[in-house]
């Protein structure tokens, strides 16, 4: 709900103000903690000489020349002179009490802070000098905010008095005053939940640092250092960096915020540009980004130059804060309005996607914007992103600008993760695909075998066996014409001979033609092929279970020769004497045993240089089977072969 | 049996843990930020009667009650007791914090005792909620400030609801706690983080994946984790601050929860790659023994307050047991596995996790009240995520490569389909023209040569059927010689494809009547041999097409381009058209280059020409000219 009414305020354009309520405010024992921004006083010194003891005079005897603050936090605004700050307090305890005075993070560059001591005669005492332009140990606690530990004597008043000197930037923050305990709880909530966001974005950020690594992909580089970017300026902008890292370097401090505005923008626009070309093929923009991309480098180098022409004026500083504002916010709407234009010329999901990251792009750059202090002062001084919280403690915690953050992370998670998962799907799907093709291969492979077959055995039973033939005819009757014994006993050997290539012939025909066993049943077809072993005399025994399985015409032709393969090796090589052929079959599967008792050979050799085992096993891998060859020297062999009955139909 | 299973836990402990030290009064000097407690502390259990702070005092100050080793601290229905002495050496005030870890504690009382008199004291309840406590932490921390110079006497009396095998404690100047608990919190917010983040894109990749073993995989670490977060004490801290006995179910329901997800993950893992059955069984009855305690554990231990003991050693029991149990287990698999890597992962995995998991006192660090330990904890936790993370990653670099590799064998498998047909079909030709040219064409020389021989030495060589015979022998012969070669060129076979080319179109060029012109850039590339044989059947095909229609003049020009792995042949011809062919010779030309996966364009190129263009692909292996 909350949430819900601090973004209607910040649509609506409308601050939280509070009726004024500058009195003294009023402090027991039982005092947690207070937001002190509304119980102060201020003033400007456009002199930028005054000192305390003037400043004290001007609130005892003018107090009218103060302004009231207003609002839960200091909000001056741009700042070239010195400020003074002022707040009543009175103990009405019977105690002294131990109080802790925090003024949140953003940029205090001079502070000092002073306290009166009532309406004794005592003199008003320093109790602290900080800021950025101090070293780690000027702190009196070591806390990314500036914390001072108060004694407020009883039943007096009692004033602090801040005296702010030079600023780089605007002011906008806090001043908690906290008794310990609401001191320490805060501190610890703040920090465990920063480091819960931190955790988060830095192990996303590591997740794309290793898909980087391991893709080489540009985009994964450029979304990394963009990233990393806006984890620095995390970190910058929360005075971690301050406390932990650079807190010896209160220029990197001052200096980061520059180098990531214009490394994010740089970055951005360079990104949008390849995300469009390279991806999306959509070079129309491409000009115009470059342009954009001259602009920004442009002002880069004015500032720089603005920068260092009055390097002891506060002026560039200023006017650097709208130029880079006004270039974050005008950059977003024209993303916003390309990828509009874009998706209505294309129409294509990704450009969505552009649409939604710049979305939040967007909100993240300009909530930045109204957090890093009065950026837009004229329209925008009342809100602040403050008043909005998330966690059960804050100090100066720009908690909406990490769910932002989040919420990015989240749906870039989940787009890589869904990416990941469709690797995953087509790999599977690419592997099946894989499987079928080495399948029709083998098919088609064999199926040019077969259709040579056919063809040559044609070629040559019609032309060379005619010519054969007649040869022998043309003997036949030369011999008749023939006395003489031994020449007629010579021709004739000779016939015989000529009958022996006339049969060869025929045999490789024969042999090649499958429709022999076309027009045969399966069962025939089988036995004609053990024929040539019986012819050899070896003992055969034959074991088919019947009725003959359905096979087609092709995948008998296939069952065929994986057969006449194994049979030709048993006579060509084995010297077996007994060989049997065992088929049966169940609904799932055909399976073919032969074994012999022949000389065996080993596995190995066989495999790396038998021709025919691989013509086997190529043959039974395209009916999706297995083979399975026991064999040993001397041993005999087995050869176990297991085809789906599916396939075969 | 009660005094059996003390002893067991006991001994286990005492395993794990150091044995106390003598102890001696606690002073403060300028010097002093944090100090570890045990050096200082002594302390004690009584079991069986209610005794009063100051009768307990006496007992202590006059050294007769007999303190304890601290692995003994178990029993929760006892009284415990921790005494110390403190002196400020110092000439002011000074703020001391007495910081007792969070686990299993649910209070304390102080008696702080100033020459035997006790002069303050107070009562800390966790169970109440922070909000009761003087300083904000989710540790006990009693805070008390110190006068100069004086020595004090602190007797400090413990309730639990959990058993407690150790205890530490430290001493702290409060600005060193505040410091310090800056950097612990960001710390711990990061472990979290990083945790947090895996576990969320793991959870993404699992609902999309959604199969069981991912399933339990992500169980596993969220489950770890978040027993992690509820033994840190974060969410009675936060989110139900004050309710500590819920705190109690959910910290032992996740416990239970995470030893019986962690063996069914360990049972999913090992049966996918181990056929092997005892470890299923052990698996099995761990879990059965981890159910039932689960069911009887929170009922019992609140409906019977005085099994709570005994419950909670046999809880510790089952809880180290199993422990050993999975570490044995990956182990033995890691003798049987052939992938050891991922095991190994798993191994160490566990190990640090379940260091964190069950180190009672995880908010001290390893070294107590050491920067180094907290330093230690956080990192080594952000270290874990950081594996995490880079195996996840390692994981998706798998499925990528492994996809990239696919596609290449699918992409090489489809140029290899296109020419699978022809190969089968080159091989017959090769053993038939084998078996021709070696069997049969040698079996007929023979015939003619004995023939011949018979009547070299008579007369009759005049004699017309004699000769007709012989003519007729050799017409066989030469008919098996053309079979053969037609089916395996030997130009070819011997000399590659360049000079079969040559030797074709000089062929083509001496039998017709053709004007013909062929360049090629073949001698500058090495093809394998399917494409030499695929290119020279084309050309043949081509040839055979072309010089049997009316063409006067044919300009061939073949290009080999190895960055497409492709063949280009760009015919120009005149004299007739592709009209004018014999229908059935051109589609067979165009269903080989159908069948090739390759294209035919055919077109007028100006007046008198016509322009066939052909596109194959081929597999170039090499190419000599260096240029791409």
């Amino acid at each position: 709900m909350k949430i819900i009414i601090t973004l209607l305020q910040i649509i609506l354009w409308q601050g939280l103000s509070f009726s004024a309520d500058t009195d003294t405010l009023y402090i027991n024992e039982d005092f947690t903690e207070c937001k002190l921004g509304k119980y102060a006083r201020y003033m400007s010194d456009s002199s930028n000489g005054m000192s305390l003891n003037e400043f004290i005079n001007i609130t005892q005897t003018a107090g009218a020349l103060l302004k009231n603050n207003q609002r839960d936090e200091i909000s001056i605004g741009y700042t070239q002179q010195q400020h003074w700050l002022v707040f009543h307090l009175k103990n009405v305890s019977d105690k002294p009490l131990r109080l802790y005075l925090s003024l949140s993070y953003p940029n205090l560059d001079h502070v000092l802070v002073y306290q009166t001591p009532g309406n004794e005669t005592d003199s008003v005492k320093m109790i602290a000098e900080m800021g950025d332009n101090f070293k780690k140990g000027n702190k009196q606690m070591l806390h990314r905010n500036y914390v001072v530990p108060v004694n407020i004597p009883p039943g007096s008043n009692t004033d602090f008095i801040l005296q702010i000197k030079n600023q780089w930037e605007p002011l906008n923050f806090p001043v908690f005053l906290s008794n310990e305990y609401y001191l320490v709880r805060r501190t610890n909530n703040d920090n465990l939940f920063l480091g819960l966001y931190f955790g988060i974005h830095f192990t996303f950020a590591l997740l794309i640092f290793t898909l980087f690594l391991f893709t080489r992909n540009h985009f994964f580089l450029l979304y990394l250092v963009l990233t990393s970017l806006s984890a620095i300026n995390m970190i910058s902008d929360t005075g971690l960096g301050f406390q932990f890292f650079w807190y010896d370097m209160p220029f990197l401090q001052k200096i980061l915020p520059y180098i990531i505005s214009f490394g994010t923008i740089i970055l951005h626009i360079t990104f949008i540009r390849m995300f469009f070309s390279t991806a999306l093929h959509f070079e129309r923009f491409n000009q115009f980004l470059l342009g954009m991309l001259g602009l920004v480098l442009f002002t880069l180098i004015g500032l720089l130059g603005f920068a260092l022409g009055y390097p002891e004026s506060n002026l560039p500083y200023q006017i650097s804060y709208g130029v880079i504002n006004t270039l974050y916010m005008s950059y977003g709407f024209v993303i916003l309005t390309l990828s509009a234009v874009a998706f209505y010329q294309v129409r294509r999901k990704e450009i969505l996607w552009v649409l939604l990251a710049v979305s939040i792009h967007f909100a993240y750059w300009f909530l930045n914007i109204l957090v890093r202090g009065n950026a837009f002062p004229v329209f925008l001084k009342d809100v602040s992103i403050y008043q909005f919280n998330l966690f059960p403690g804050h100090l100066s915690t720009p908690h909406i600008v990490i769910v932002i953050i989040l919420v990015e992370i989240v749906i870039v998670s989940f787009i890589l993760s869904s990416n990941f998962y469709s690797f995953i799907k087509d790999n599977s799907a690419s592997k099946y695909k894989l499987m079928l093709l080495q399948r029709q291969t083998i098919n088609a492979y064999i199926e040019g075998q077969e259709k040579e077959r056919s063809r040559l055995a044609q070629n040559i039973s019609s032309q060379l066996k005619e010519d054969i033939n007649l040869l022998r005819d043309q003997m036949n009757d030369y011999l008749k014409n023939l006395d003489d014994p031994i020449t007629r006993s010579k021709v004739s050997q000779l016939i015989h001979e000529v009958e022996k290539v006339s049969e060869d012939i025929s045999r490789i025909t024969t042999n090649f033609v499958p429709s022999e066993y076309v027009n045969k049943s399966f069962y025939d077809a089988v036995r004609s092929i053990c024929q040539p072993l019986k012819i050899s005399g070896k003992d055969v025994k034959i074991q088919l279970q019947e009725p003959s399985p359905a096979i087609s015409d092709f995948n008998k032709v296939n069952v065929c020769r994986i057969l006449q393969e194994i049979t030709g090796n048993i006579n060509k090589h084995s010297g077996a004497d007994q060989v049997s052929i065992l088929m049966n079959y169940n609904i799932k599967e055909l399976t073919i045993q032969v074994k012999d008792n022949g000389s065996g050979f080993d596995i190995k050799d066989a495999q790396s240089g038998g021709i025919g085992l691989m013509n086997i096993s190529s043959r039974v891998n395209g009916l999706n089977g297995q083979v399975n060859i026991e064999s040993q020297h001397g041993e005999g062999t087995k050869i176990t072969i297991i085809i789906p009955l599916n396939e075969l139909k | 049996m009660k005094r059996w299973l003390i002893l067991i836990a006991g001994v286990l402990m005492a395993m794990l843990t150091t044995f106390g030290q003598d102890k001696i009064p606690f002073a403060i000097d300028e010097k002093f930020n944090v100090s570890e407690g045990k050096k200082f502390v002594e302390y004690y259990l009584s079991t069986d009667t209610v005794i009063s702070p100051l009768e307990r005092y006496v007992e202590m100050r006059s050294g007769t009650a007999q303190s304890i080793k601290r692995y003994l601290f178990v029993t929760t229905q006892s009284q415990k007791w921790l005494y110390f002495r403190v002196t400020n050496t110092l000439q002011r005030p000074y703020d001391m914090l007495i910081e007792m870890g969070n686990f299993g504690l649910n209070g304390a009382d102080y008696y702080v005792f100033f020459r035997d008199a006790i002069i303050d004291s107070g009562s800390i309840k966790k169970r109440w909620g922070l909000h009761t406590s003087e300083f904000y932490d989710r540790n006990i921390i009693i805070p008390y400030r110190l006068d100069p110079d004086k020595e004090y006497s602190f007797l400090i009396r413990v309730y639990t609801n959990a058993p407690l095998f150790d205890l530490p404690v430290i001493f702290w100047k409060k600005n060193a706690k505040m410091n310090r608990s800056q950097a612990i919190e960001l710390g711990r917010g990061l472990f979290y983080g990083v945790l947090a983040f895996f576990i969320m894109v793991t959870g993404m990749v699992v609902y999309l994946i959604r199969e069981r073993s991912y399933v339990y995989y992500w169980l596993y670490l969220s489950i770890g984790a978040l027993l992690l977060l509820l033994k840190s004490g974060i969410p009675l801290e936060i989110f139900w601050a004050g309710r500590s006995y819920f705190d109690f179910i959910a910290l032992n329901f996740s416990l239970y929860a995470y030893m019986i997800i962690t063996l069914i993950f360990l049972r999913e893992f090992l049966s996918e790659h181990i056929n092997a059955n005892w470890h299923i069984t052990f698996i099995r009855i761990f879990l059965f023994a981890g159910s039932i305690f689960f069911i009887i554990y929170i009922p019992l231990s609140y409906l019977m307050p005085e099994w709570q003991d005994t419950m909670a050693i046999i809880q510790t029991v089952y809880v180290n047991l199993t422990n050993v149990l999975v570490v044995v287990i990956i182990f033995w698999a890691l003798t049987k596995i052939q992938e050891k890597g991922p095991l190994i992962v798993a191994l160490l995995y566990y190990l640090v996790f379940s260091t964190y998991l069950f180190n009672p006192f995880i908010e001290f660090g390893f070294l107590t009240g050491k920067a180094i330990g907290h330093v230690l904890v956080y990192t080594g936790g952000i270290l874990i995520g950081f594996l995490l993370v880079f195996l996840t990653s390692i994981r998706i670099k798998n499925v990528f490569e492994r996809n990239q590799l696919i596609r290449q064998q699918l992409s090489n498998l489809n140029k290899i389909y296109s020419y699978s047909l022809i190969q089968g079909q080159e091989k017959e030709r090769k053993r038939v023209a084998e078996e021709l040219h070696d069997g049969i064409g040698a079996h007929l020389s023979v015939i003619k040569m004995r023939f011949s021989s018979i009547f070299s030495s008579s007369s009759n060589t005049e004699d017309y059927k004699y000769n007709s015979i012989l003519e007729n022998i050799d017409e066989s012969c030469r008919r098996v010689r053309e079979m053969s070669h037609e089916l395996m060129p030997p130009a070819l076979k011997r000399f590659g494809l360049a000079p079969a080319l040559k030797d074709m179109m000089k062929y083509y060029q001496q039998t017709y009547p053709v004007k013909l012109n062929f360049r090629s850039n073949l001698s500058q590339i090495t093809l394998d041999e399917m494409s030499q044989v695929t290119i020279y059947r084309l050309m043949h095909h081509l040839m055979e097409l072309l010089v049997h229609t009316h063409i006067n003049s044919l300009d061939i020009k073949m290009i080999l381009l190895p960055s497409v792995q492709k063949a280009t042949i760009k015919i120009q011809y005149s004299g007739t058209n592709l009209d004018a062919m014999p229908e059935e010779e051109v589609n067979s030309l165009k269903s080989l280059i159908d069948l090739l996966q390759g294209r035919l364009d055919t077109y007028m190129s100006n007046i008198w020409d016509d322009e066939m263009n052909i596109e194959i692909p081929v597999i170039i292996l090499d190419n000599l000219s260096g240029d791409e």
